[in-house]
């Protein structure tokens, strides 16, 4: 296997612009790519896609805006890990010696697509009973507090930290600053959690592209490599535990050993923030720390942008936005901005080590009616200077 | 006109057969490797033996809740969802009956009973009958 790099990265904004479609939202992530990296359209081998809600070629689309001749094109759905599977999956083509030149991107218009909660297929017996994302992760947080002795005020600062974090991101969707008692008074969505415990809907692209590690100095002296890039997809588990990710363990476990790194080299993180709790869920389930001690990791402030360990700088699911094709690229982009040191008021200092952890796939199991851990696909990247 | 009740699910349980009867509600059980499983399937994800169609108890334990207030075109918030954890060691989804007046006595660790009523609407607006849990009186 070859060593990978990524040599430019672009991002359209996270928001809300019902004006635009996906054309409009990739080409100018795709546009910011290749203007960073200094790659022409024509250079490109391979196109893959993560998109998740109700499009078709989504990849075709947005190479034939910017200028890409036909190339294989992968589009690519794995519901909120579309992204990072799309990354995972053209890293795989570059690393094997099937293609040099790659571009990997992520792209949603949620606008267009949905109202409300991000839909799940009407036909499985959780949605029948009117069981949706935020009534699941409600679950989880009562289930936490109990478990853990957590407060509820614990959990509710992963929105204030990402909220913090979203307001030095100019591509964040929400750049604004929230109290702890915001977050608390805010519209009730599924106790225990409130709106500004949810992520928002909304718009956007990321994109990125890479190229084996021997050949990213003809294009780039800011070329950042990936160290690891795993997923694991869970299946049928007897008693599966409802706050603890196996499948996040497993692959941020597989991505230390493959990288020849442990939890301590990190310099910075993005995890899968789409509600308040399930970020402190990861942090356990990658090994930041023990079980049922989330709570206490971000109350003393270790995860926050002045902390040891910064999570979620871009402002995270949360305050970034989650149009959730994006959200895995998105990801990549963030972490490549920090390696660079070109995160302007975000930049955590001395950044050489970074961990991506993008979770998606609500378990089969649980959409059937059976309680157990919530997603199935979990897709660990690291990457270095 | 709208008098259509329909089930949420076949094979998952069944209504009092009187009105004085109790409802019942099933899952399944590998005859290969004993796996419970809910609701039942016809091979075990396990070990991909037959799975037999098993009645679950009709008491359980309040694993976790949680009350939805999302207002969608089938259902109308607020209403409660737990998991319920049932003796035969698995978990399950579950609505909860409980009045809003009530909402405060939720605990995790309540006693539950098994009870069937209506939930919301199927996408056929029929009205959808299910099985739930409430507090033990």
């Amino acid at each position: 296997m070859r060593e990978v790099s990524v040599i430019g990265v672009g991002m359209h904004k996270f928001g809300k612009f019902p004006e635009k479609g996906i054309e409009d939202l990739g080409r100018e992530a795709c546009l910011k790519a290749f203007e960073d990296s200094g790659v022409e359209p024509n250079e490109i081998e391979a196109v893959y896609c993560g998109l998740a809600l109700e499009e078709i070629t989504p990849g075709q689309r947005i190479a034939y805006e910017v200028g890409i001749p036909g190339v294989p094109t992968y589009n690519i759905e794995n519901a909120c890990a579309s992204g990072s599977t799309a990354f995972h999956n053209a890293w795989k083509a570059v690393a094997s010696g099937v293609h040099d030149i790659v571009l990997v991107m992520g792209v949603e218009s949620m606008s267009r697509t949905i109202s409300g909660v991000i839909p799940i297929p009407p036909t499985v017996l959780m949605v029948k009973m009117g069981v949706y994302a935020p009534s699941l992760f409600g679950l989880f947080a009562h289930r936490y507090m109990e478990e853990y002795g957590a407060t509820i005020e614990q959990i509710s600062l992963v929105s204030v930290k990402n909220h913090d974090n979203g307001c030095l991101n100019p591509y964040a969707q929400y750049q604004k600053k929230v109290t702890l008692e915001q977050v608390r008074s805010s519209r009730m969505i599924s106790d225990p959690l409130t709106l500004l415990d949810c992520c928002p809907t909304g718009d956007g692209a990321a994109a990125a592209i890479i190229c084996p590690s021997d050949i990213a100095k003809r294009y780039t002296d800011r070329a950042i490599k990936v160290k690891a890039s795993v997923m694991v997809v869970g299946g049928y588990q007897s008693d599966a535990p409802l706050l603890f990710s196996y499948e996040a363990k497993k692959s941020a476990g597989m991505a230390y050993k493959m990288a020849k790194v442990n939890p301590k080299d990190l310099d910075v993180l993005e995890v899968h923030d789409c509600f308040t709790i399930a970020e402190l869920m990861w942090y356990e389930s990658i090994g930041l720390c023990e079980r049922g001690e989330g709570g206490k990791l971000i109350e003393e402030g270790v995860t926050w942008l002045s902390g040891e360990l910064p999570v979620n700088p871009s402002g995270g699911l949360l305050a970034k936005g989650h149009p959730i094709g994006a959200t895995g690229v998105a990801q990549i982009v963030e972490l490549v901005t920090q390696l660079r040191g070109e995160a302007g008021q975000r930049q955590v200092d001395d950044a050489e080590v970074a961990m991506a952890l993008n979770m998606g796939g609500v378990n089969p199991g649980l959409m059937a009616g059976m309680a157990g851990n919530v997603f199935n696909v979990a897709n660990t990247h690291i990457l270095s200077k | 006109m709208g008098e259509d009740v329909v089930l949420i699910q076949e094979n998952l349980f069944e209504p009092p057969a009187t009105p004085l009867g109790k409802p019942h509600l099933f899952g399944g059980k590998c005859k290969l490797c004993g796996e419970i499983l809910f609701p039942w399937r016809q091979s075990c994800p396990k070990c991909r033996g037959e799975v037999e169609k098993i009645e679950l108890s009709s008491k359980g334990k309040l694993y976790s809740y949680t009350i939805a207030r999302i207002s969608t075109p089938m259902f109308s918030p607020p209403y409660v969802i737990g998991i319920v954890e049932l003796p035969q060691g698995i978990k399950i989804l579950s609505r909860i009956d409980v009045d809003e007046s009530d909402y405060g006595k939720l605990m995790i660790g309540m006693d539950l009973e098994l009870a069937v009523g209506e939930i919301g609407l199927n996408e056929k607006r029929q009205k959808v009958l299910s099985y739930m849990f409430k507090p033990v009186e």
